[in-house]
């Protein structure tokens, strides 16, 4: 089994309190990947650490030999809605487009070929009638989706998505996961953190269980069954 | 009515316009409010060093300490201190330590704290620039004028740049642009402009100029290049209409067109309040 | 002899009148930090600049008391300007701050042009609106500015159940059947107040440190409401009398920066010895 991503030792502190302790795991490469856990167990924060946006973190992380710094531009990174401020005076293809900005450098511009190409992207979530709306006037689920075509627009190999099915309706949920077993069809390798237990056996081929350290990890058939969520979610570390 | 301070005020209201909405979305607009402040002190410390109050380092150093506050600010955000409070904090305590050599090492100096706060549109062009005994014009204009294009410059090659840090800064940084470059580059030229600007409009009347037409414009516009191009507009007419009600009626240029820049909005605000409300009695 | 007594009584007039302010600064200043609304107290500073000058232009004398109720009055009313900008316009707030901030001061700038205009000269005015000017303050003040800040204090004692659970547990707090409004009210009008006086030591700029300042410094040393509101009043009083020590010993220069250079420091000093969580 290739690994994506090889993480030793990560530890992450948060005010002194360590949130995450000695993190050591091999990602696989080409898997529907589920990170699952108690609330303040440190899901998210792993995701940061291995992307290198929080602070207070320390541990060798290498993704396919290379460190983030040199590997970054083949990563994608779906956040929480939250962080962004919807307000802002930009439509829907314009949003997918900056996922192309990265990739272009400094003195490039995005010209047809970056519009024909977000526009392919919207129409694989199914968001092509939204092209020129304004991100204001989007739901939940609408607003999800625009952010994965833009993260599908950076042509990465690794996808992270922090909790992208909160606050979303069931036919959009089908619709993002239907997407993502597509990415890893084409061997990418795609983290997602994960919150419905009920859901984990249908979405996912590999999972993580997370709390404060690793609790299990592997294939959904070994590692998802009573004693390990019991062990994950009904114990204090 | 005189060109001159006209086209003098018009330029560094473009200017203003244009970083104006970075500022704004950028939820920057009282960084931008201590980064003038400070202007005024790292003017009096450069001058300390340089003792030339017409060298042009005096200006650079002077953004230099402007860059050095923001810097501050942020080390203190970082130390879970919120940015309102961390600016709060730093800027008066750089702008008191300014106070105090000024108090102390340069009290009979040409450094007016009066026009600092409420510039002199109405002398400035005074200082002309002469080059073999021709006179270009007021220098203040010509200083305004390079300023303008390097901001238009920067905002064109770092474009794309500047939106995605604007719109979503995490996923600028995690999808490969160069975030940090651009941003303190961005720092570096808003630095620029109030150390430039506050010394002909006064430091209330930059921040009035940044934010005012920007955020009018941002009440209508559903697209950043519109929002650009509709800002500079406002910001044009604003100027226009202060300076004319201050010509008219013998009255400090730069208070009233910071006045204008308000009520426009506030009548702005009123105007599409005015229009939703028109909307949801017709739908119901 | 006579002269050193009278100096002595100037030194302590002055003196009792700013530790004064620092302690009501201080627990005003601690209440609006934690709300999250830190800067607030900048535009209030800077927006009563139109009411000094309108006030003055009714009155026509230079009757403290009068021009600080004016310039108290166009505080309120910008900020009743930006929480309407807050609410029906996706403005952010600290654009607001700075709109409303710019365009009031800028308002003042328009009225003393054209009390200028008409003869009346005042310009040094100015001067001691914007740096503050402790030369003119009189013992009388100082007895007014005494009943006015252990009145607020003895009013935010009296409150401090409330305005915890309001800044911390808002929910909880109008679930017990409590105003929301009256409180909020409250608390402005109290720090409008508090700036009022404020100002007078320390100018308009500088306002805004001594009411941060003493927040933030206490903020490091406990997580406690009520230790917070009695740390940043003894923080603010010290650097309050710390301040014009100093200041006395070099009458050159000016006070109000340094109070607040000193209050600085005391939250810088405290930001890294941090003892808290």
């Amino acid at each position: 089994m290739e690994s994506a991503i090889s993480i030793k030792n990560l530890t992450i502190s948060y005010d002194e309190k360590k949130i995450l302790s000695n993190i050591n795991i091999d990602i696989p490469k080409g898997k529907l990947i589920g990170i699952i856990g108690p609330n303040g167990g440190g899901k998210s924060t792993f995701i940061k650490g291995i992307l290198d946006i929080v602070k207070n973190s320390s541990g060798n992380i290498k993704f396919q030999g290379e460190y983030y710094k040199e590997y970054l531009k083949k990563i994608a990174y779906i956040p929480q809605r939250d962080t962004v401020d919807w307000d802002f005076p930009t439509t829907v293809l314009d949003v997918v487009i900056m996922g192309s900005y990265g990739r272009l450098g400094l003195f490039k511009r995005p010209k047809r070929k970056e519009k024909e190409m977000a526009i392919l992207m919207l129409k694989k979530v199914g968001m092509e009638k939204y092209l020129n709306r304004q991100i204001s006037q989007l739901s939940g689920g609408e607003k999800q989706r625009v952010f994965i075509a833009r993260a599908l627009m950076q042509k990465s190999e690794i996808y992270f998505m922090d909790e992208p099915f909160q606050g979303v309706d069931i036919k959009t949920e089908k619709a993002i996961i239907k997407i993502l077993k597509t990415l890893k069809e084409k061997n990418k390798t795609v983290l997602v953190v994960h919150h419905n237990l009920e859901t984990v056996k249908e979405y996912f081929d590999y999972l993580v269980m997370i709390n404060r350290k690793i609790i299990a990890k592997g294939e959904i058939a070994d590692v998802f069954n009573k004693e390990n969520i019991k062990k994950t979610f009904y114990r204090d570390y | 009515m005189n060109f001159e301070i006209l086209m003098i005020l018009i330029i560094t209201s473009f200017s203003c316009s244009l970083i104006g909405v970075f500022i704004s979305l950028r939820k920057m607009a009282m960084l931008m409010d201590a980064i003038s402040h400070t202007a005024l002190i790292g003017v009096v410390l450069a001058y300390l060093i340089i003792r030339d109050i017409n060298s042009p380092f005096l200006i650079i150093g002077a953004s230099a300490v402007c860059v050095l506050t923001v810097y501050l600010i942020e080390v203190l955000s970082d130390k879970k201190i919120e940015k309102g409070a961390a600016t709060g904090l730093i800027f008066p305590l750089l702008f008191s330590l300014g106070v105090l050599i000024i108090d102390r090492k340069l009290k009979n100096s040409q450094i007016s704290i009066n026009s600092a706060l409420f510039g002199k549109l109405e002398f400035i062009i005074f200082k002309r620039l002469t080059i073999n005994n021709i006179d270009l014009g007021p220098l203040a204009l010509y200083i305004m004028l390079v300023i303008a294009v390097v901001i238009a410059v920067f905002i064109i090659i770092f474009y794309k740049e500047l939106k995605v840090i604007s719109f979503d800064i995490i996923f600028a940084k995690t999808s490969g642009v160069s975030v940090l470059l651009v941003h303190y580059l961005f720092i570096s030229l808003i630095s620029l402009t109030a150390v430039s600007a506050f010394n002909i409009v006064g430091v209330i009347l930059v921040i009035s100029l940044i934010i005012g037409p920007s955020v009018t414009s941002l009440l209508f516009t559903k697209n950043l290049k519109k929002t650009i191009i509709f800002s500079i507009f406002i910001g044009l007419i604003n100027s226009l209409v202060g300076y004319g009600i201050a010509f008219k009626y013998d009255i400090i240029i730069s208070g009233a067109v910071a006045s204008v820049n308000m009520v426009v909005f506030l009548l702005a605000l009123l105007f599409i309040g005015g229009i939703n409300e028109y909307n949801r009695r017709k739908l119901s | 002899m006579g002269k050193l007594i009278l100096n002595n009584y100037i030194l302590i007039v002055i003196m009792v009148g700013t530790t004064l302010i620092g302690i009501v600064s201080g627990i005003l200043g601690s209440i609006i930090t934690l709300r999250k609304e830190a800067l607030i107290g900048n535009a209030l500073a800077h927006a009563s600049f139109p009411g000094v000058m309108l006030s003055f232009m009714i009155i026509k004398t230079k009757n403290i008391e009068l021009l600080l109720i004016g310039a108290g009055c166009f505080s309120i009313i910008s900020l009743v300007i930006i929480k309407i900008i807050k609410k029906y316009s996706k403005i952010k707030y600290d654009s607001a701050l700075a709109l409303v901030l710019s365009g009031f001061f800028g308002l003042g700038q328009v009225l003393l042009s054209i009390i200028q205009n008409t003869g009346n000269s005042n310009q040094a005015g100015l001067k001691k609106f914007i740096f503050g000017e402790v030369a003119t303050i009189l013992s009388s003040d100082i007895q007014i500015i005494s009943i006015i800040s252990i009145t607020i204090i003895l009013i935010v004692v009296l409150f401090r159940k409330e305005i915890k659970l309001f800044i911390f547990d808002k929910e909880f707090y109008k679930s017990l059947g409590f105003s929301c409004e009256f409180l909020d009210n409250l608390i402005i009008l109290l720090t409008v107040i508090v700036i009022m006086m404020g100002i007078r030591f320390v100018g308009v700029i500088l306002m805004t440190s001594i009411l941060i300042a003493p927040g933030i410094a206490a903020r490091q040393w406990s997580n406690s409401f009520y230790k917070n509101l009695v740390l940043s009043g003894l923080f603010g009083g010290l650097a309050g009398f710390v301040g014009t020590f100093i200041s006395f010993k070099n009458s050159d220069l000016s006070i109000g920066p340094i109070i607040v250079v000193v209050v600085s420091l005391i939250a810088i000093i405290s930001v890294f010895l941090k003892k808290v969580k």
